[in-house]
């Protein structure tokens, strides 16, 4: 709850797009010393942005994710199974499954849509359906759209990272190990693009159980000194924590 | 006790698509028009990335983090108004605030989630438990950014009524906030 009634309209005017430069400083000074105003600030983030992505349609995509959600890990359940045996061996010499799987970092990097304008444009409707799927949050259809668009355009890095991303959140381990066999045609590549490819190389090894791959990418990430450094270095820690 | 905010490329990406909308908002307040309210979070974003990234600005928690790119946004925003004017020139410098004390203690120990999905479920179970009216007049004023005289003009409903709406509205997802995510 805002602390006094006066910041709680002034918050909801920024909020709403309708408060001036003067009063948008005083809110934003005050914010910084009043944690329930700050908690305010946060409820009003969060409204704004859900709005911003039509939330009327989202619950209509979001029962279907939920479904390919349960799918996916009915699918991951059977594969445990059956490479049961497999694990137990694995963790007499790395962290233990469940830890590392704890670890996977999934977090899908923005899509801008500007990736569809210019150069992006190329790539046609397909491009622009699975974007849109993506961006959506819906990654099963985003996957399947740039899959055939994947499959046209042979070595497409751009396509191919973010069909990687999204194959990712399905947390299927065969899409896990799909994901990384991309992201390893990319992780050369020049500057933020190589460098995010391998970020999701080392997690998407992970997710696959292979936890010695994953090190060898995070160290030379943090040899590179780039902008996954601090991620990768707190990954390694991490790794190192989960097998003591 | 919330585990300190690493401050990564990842993270600052979530923190600027979580707050994206409502710094939008921001700019849009300043400018008082959207033109030009990506422009300038776009550039204060770069610019706060920047800063963050050389090791020029550290931020150990998201509220931290959060504040600086608010403030970032504000004086962005002041600095494109500027720019619109012929004889202005750009205020660089005026892009990245100065610096500020930190949050407070109790802010800092909290445990943050800047998840969109978990957002996204808190809003919508909310917005099922308004009355047609207020969900109308939520969504004119927080989603399409209108004035209270705009709506008052398209719904026929007198200001001052829909000014209570959308706190009777806010109030919801305030106590909606208040439970766990398990029952959004």
């Amino acid at each position: 709850m805002a602390c006094t009634d006066r910041f709680a309209a002034l918050l909801a005017e920024m909020a709403a797009g309708q408060l001036e430069a003067e009063g948008s400083r005083r809110v934003l000074e005050h914010v910084e010393g009043c944690a329930a105003c700050s908690q305010e600030l946060d409820a009003l983030a969060g409204l704004v942005g859900a709005l911003a992505e039509r939330v009327d349609a989202r619950r209509a995509e979001s029962a279907r994710r939920e479904w390919h959600r349960w799918a996916g890990l009915a699918a991951a359940a059977a594969l445990l199974v059956l490479f049961g045996g497999w694990l137990a061996s694995r963790r007499a010499a790395s962290p233990g499954a469940e830890h590392v799987a704890a670890l996977v970092d999934r977090r899908p990097i923005t899509a801008p849509a500007s990736l569809l304008r210019g150069d992006g444009a190329q790539r046609g409707a397909a491009f622009e359906r699975g974007m849109e799927a993506y961006r959506a949050g819906d990654y099963a259809r985003a996957s399947r759209e740039l899959a055939a668009l994947h499959a046209e355009r042979a070595g497409d890095r751009l396509v191919g990272l973010y069909l990687g991303i999204a194959l990712l959140q399905s947390r299927d381990a065969a899409d896990s190990e799909r994901a990384a066999r991309l992201f390893e045609e990319i992780q050369d590549a020049p500057g933020l693009l190589g460098e995010r490819a391998r970020w999701y190389l080392a997690n998407a090894r992970l997710a696959a159980g292979d936890v010695d791959g994953a090190r060898r990418v995070l160290e030379a990430l943090v040899d590179a000194d780039g902008d996954y450094e601090p991620n990768a270095r707190a990954l390694l820690e991490a790794l190192d924590a989960a097998a003591r | 006790m919330g585990a300190a905010w690493r401050g990564g490329r990842p993270e600052w990406e979530e923190l600027f698509r979580f707050y994206g909308p409502l710094a939008r908002r921001v700019a849009q307040g300043i400018l008082g028009t959207p033109d030009g309210a990506e422009d300038a979070v776009q550039e204060a974003a770069a610019a706060v990335y920047a800063r963050a990234r050389s090791g020029e600005r550290r931020f150990e928690t998201v509220e931290h983090a959060r504040n600086y790119f608010l403030r970032a946004v504000h004086n962005s925003a002041v600095s494109v108004g500027r720019r619109r004017s012929p004889s202005a020139e750009p205020e660089l410098a005026a892009l990245v605030p100065s610096d500020r004390p930190g949050p407070d203690e109790a802010a800092a120990n909290e445990e943050r989630q800047l998840d969109r999905a978990r957002w996204r479920r808190v809003v919508e179970s909310a917005l099922e438990e308004l009355r047609p009216a207020e969900r109308e007049a939520v969504l004119l004023r927080f989603r399409d950014g209108l004035t209270f005289r705009v709506i008052s003009g398209r719904t026929g409903t007198p200001i001052s009524t829909l000014q209570a709406r959308v706190e009777a509205a806010l109030g919801k997802l305030r106590r909606r906030i208040g439970k766990p995510a398990g029952e959004a």
